[in-house]
């Protein structure tokens, strides 16, 4: 009887972590008043050696602009299949984008670090402007951009 | 009289065969049950083994369920290994150099063909309209496509964003 139970309690507790595998996360981006046009922005993550991983979501729908968000370029080679079903309009100045997805749990506090390249029409490139590490701590924390991009900070 | 006596025998007769033909569809197994007495499992114990023993059973199964839901969902464990084996076995080790001077970034003029760098000339160009255009200058410039946009396909199955789930979008 004891035995019985002592397997049940197993079982349920080694079923149970099997629901939590992805985590409703919202990655909020406020623009400077940069005066220029729309900006394009690059979501991606790398990995503890910093070796690109995968992107997150573009914003910007010309590939022929994506040359201008360089760092992620360089690491994809402008490969668009990458962000194939992840990309919306470029982000006008002084306006913020937020965007959720469902990211998998294993991207937290595993040494991950999402990047943010922003670029605006006729002004410089700012390739990785934001760089956060993935962690659950950082959730809600906001991180100032260096050019375009007044603050980022992602919610969990 | 008699032929009360009759109909009795008749009736009798028919309930005692009536009564046989039960008892071979439906046997007794126990003892029958004299007024006033309720039917009791012989071992209680062995009840609640029994039961425990199939809530044992249906929790393996959604263990089982689970587990080929989770083997199913394979891009999700790429992230324990390592990135060279994420971006491929024969595909370089890239990295993102965060020390990169800005400068380096340089000062662009984004290529609009037809029209000249110059911002000041009068004809400007809305920011979030130029993604909605139907051109084709991507076509023109070295064949290479637009991608698909939210909504119109699924999220890439990068390891990183759930298969199957679709982002939400919000601009201010």
């Amino acid at each position: 009887m004891k035995s019985l139970l002592a397997i049940l309690s197993i079982t349920t507790a080694l079923t149970l972590p099997g629901l939590a595998m992805a985590r409703e996360v919202t990655l909020t981006t406020n623009l400077k008043n940069y005066g220029g046009d729309g900006a394009y922005l690059a979501y991606y993550v790398t990995d503890a050696n910093g070796a690109y991983v995968g992107s997150l979501w573009l914003a910007g729908g010309k590939a022929r602009y994506y040359e201008h968000l360089s760092g992620w370029y360089r690491a994809t080679g402008g490969d668009t299949g990458e962000i194939s079903g992840i990309t919306g309009a470029s982000v006008g100045s002084g306006r913020s984008l937020s965007v959720t997805l469902d990211l998998a749990d294993t991207l937290f506090d595993a040494g991950y670090e999402l990047h943010i390249d922003a670029a605006v029409e006729d002004m410089r490139d700012s390739p990785s402007e934001v760089v956060v590490p993935l962690t659950v701590n950082g959730s809600g924390k906001a991180v100032q951009g260096s050019r375009y991009i007044a603050d980022f900070n992602y919610k969990l | 009289m008699a032929k009360a006596d009759a109909k009795l025998k008749r009736i009798s007769g028919r309930r005692q065969q009536a009564i046989s033909e039960a008892r071979h569809f439906f046997p007794t197994t126990g003892p029958a049950l004299t007024p006033g007495q309720s039917i009791q499992p012989e071992n209680p114990k062995e009840f609640i083994m029994k039961h425990l023993r199939i809530l044992l059973l249906a929790t393996v199964a959604t263990g089982g369920v689970f587990a080929a839901f989770a083997s199913g969902a394979g891009p999700l464990a790429r992230l324990s290994n390592s990135a060279a084996g994420v971006t491929g076995a024969n595909a370089p080790l890239v990295l993102v150099d965060d020390d990169e001077d800005e400068d380096e970034g340089g000062y662009f003029h984004w290529k609009k063909s037809g029209h000249g760098h110059d911002r000041h000339d009068g004809e400007h160009h809305g920011d979030d309209d130029d993604d909605d255009d139907d051109d084709d200058d991507g076509q023109r410039q070295g064949g290479r496509n637009n991608p698909d946009q939210f909504g119109t396909t699924m999220p890439p199955k990068n390891g990183l964003i759930l298969e199957g789930s679709a982002p939400k979008v919000q601009v201010n």
